[in-house]
């Protein structure tokens, strides 16, 4: 049978989108007015695994654009699978856009733009490739960027406003996300951290470990880290993961899909009450 | 404190998925195939990559003999089939001319294992320690790398600038005395930090 051209593109992404357990419109509302530069950058960065980094940025990137924010992802990670272009594939729009560049485009939903930087590069700040249109509002506009895996890259990059840091519950880990949280602040003191778990094994082992940690962050520098939760792993993680659709896609409701939406919306919760946090205040 | 007794697990497959997810998460390696091949002519328990050499992992949960048997079988029934497997898997999959690595995954290794096999074959060799504790419901997997000449185990367990090197955090500039005090707080019992 001749296959019939596909109408309605992403209407079924979307439709599973908007059926989600999360209420859309009343967060919408209530999130704080962003100031007039609009722009809004956060950093996400696992030491560890930069799959984990790029699967979070691109389920981050869905849940904003569900809460009608303009995002534009910045890929600093290394070339290979595990970048967010390569994690978000079955629903990448075709588009004549650079080879660097790649765009999501669902039914209903403001695009998601994903830039993808060569070696070496560091983020600079700015609009990056999505610049507003005249009469277009920039504000809500999210920058995520995927960061490079290593310390020079926060050194040497502009200063970023939110960081999440996803890190495993070992001894080393969690020392290097210690290190990584330093050079964070030594770069900009008015950095806000946000803590990701991978691997605690129950949510008690994560309290107590975020507990730990976060105390001694605010014994050593008197900042607080806000704690987004604990990242799962599953067999639908890895299997959206193959299927290079992000899982917040997926029907159902599995145990990893359900940790990365509420990872996505307690830092969503966390960023509209500091409200007013752009990349240019820091 | 706990002491862990570790367990053979009764699914294979289970481990063998199980084992995916770590190599997965912690060498970036992609999975490709699961249970190659047959017992007969030789099977792979997992074909993976990272764009860089082909991975033949091999996963014992109890003798170290039957997975080296299986994994040298298994890479011989590869070798012999690459021709068909060049046709199944496109080179953005799998590129299956580069250069084969065995893994092998075992409870146990005897002494000198990794130096023995790297003398004996023309082939890279890469071993890991694999223990399963917990229960057969709810299994916990600790899996960590052999290293040539047993490394580890001669390294000083407190010299903090290896750390550094391993961890890639030269430039926090942690000192030593900041690191120790970071390993006590994650090791105090009530969370007494945090107030």
């Amino acid at each position: 049978m001749k296959e019939r051209p596909k109408l309605g593109r992403g209407l079924e992404d979307v439709s599973q989108h908007y059926l989600s357990r999360m209420p859309q419109r009343d967060s919408q509302r209530n999130a704080a007015p962003s100031p007039a530069t609009g722009m809004r950058a956060v950093g996400v960065c696992h030491p560890g695994s930069v799959l984990m980094q790029s699967c979070l940025i691109a389920n981050l990137a869905l849940e904003l654009a569900k809460r009608h924010h303009p995002v534009v992802v910045q890929d600093f990670s290394p070339p290979g699978d595990a970048r967010v272009r390569s994690l978000m594939g079955s629903i990448l729009a075709e588009d004549d856009r650079g080879p660097d560049q790649a765009v999501v485009r669902l039914y209903g939903l403001p695009e998601i733009v994903i830039a993808e930087a060569a070696a070496g590069e560091v983020w600079c700040g700015g609009e990056g490739p999505r610049k507003t249109t005249p009469g277009e509002d920039a504000s809500g506009q999210y920058h995520l960027v995927n960061v490079a895996g290593s310390l020079n890259f926060i050194l040497e990059s502009a200063a970023i406003p939110d960081y999440i840091l996803l890190t495993k519950t070992g001894e080393k880990p969690l020392i290097q996300a210690y290190a990584y949280i330093k050079v964070m602040l030594e770069r900009s003191s008015a950095s806000k951290l946000h803590l990701v778990l991978d691997d605690a094994p129950t949510k008690d082992d994560a309290d107590l470990i975020f507990s730990r940690f976060s105390g001694f962050v605010r014994h050593r520098h008197g900042l607080s880290v806000n704690f987004l939760g604990s990242f799962v792993s599953d067999e639908s993680l890895e299997r959206s993961i193959t299927e290079k659709r992000p899982i917040v896609l997926v029907p159902g409701r599995s145990e990893a899909g359900v940790s990365i939406a509420n990872i996505c919306s307690r830092f969503l919760e966390a960023v509209d009450h500091t409200g007013g946090h752009t990349a240019e205040g820091v | 404190m706990r002491y862990l007794k570790p367990m053979v697990p009764a699914d294979h497959e289970q481990m063998t998925k199980t084992c995916a997810h770590w190599f997965r998460d912690e060498l970036g390696l992609t999975i490709v195939e699961y249970h190659l091949g047959n017992a007969f002519t030789g099977s792979i328990d997992m074909l993976a990559t990272d764009r860089k050499s082909v991975f033949l992992i091999t996963v014992s949960s109890s003798r170290l003999e039957d997975g080296l048997l299986r994994s040298l079988t298994g890479y011989w029934w590869f070798q012999v089939n690459k021709d068909f497997l060049c046709r199944v898997y496109s080179k953005e999959e799998i590129d299956l001319s580069l250069p084969p690595v065995i893994m092998i995954l075992s409870p146990t290794f005897p002494p000198e294992t990794k130096s023995i096999l790297m003398q004996a074959l023309k082939l890279p060799v890469r071993l890991f320690r694999c223990l399963m504790f917990g229960t057969q419901a709810d299994p916990e997997l600790y899996i960590e790398e052999l290293p040539p000449h047993h490394a580890v185990e001669e390294r000083a367990p407190d010299d903090l600038d290896d750390l550094r090197r391993e961890l890639s955090i030269e430039r926090a500039g942690l000192t030593d005395g900041e690191i120790r005090d970071f390993q006590a707080a994650l090791k105090t019992e009530a969370p007494s930090l945090d107030v």
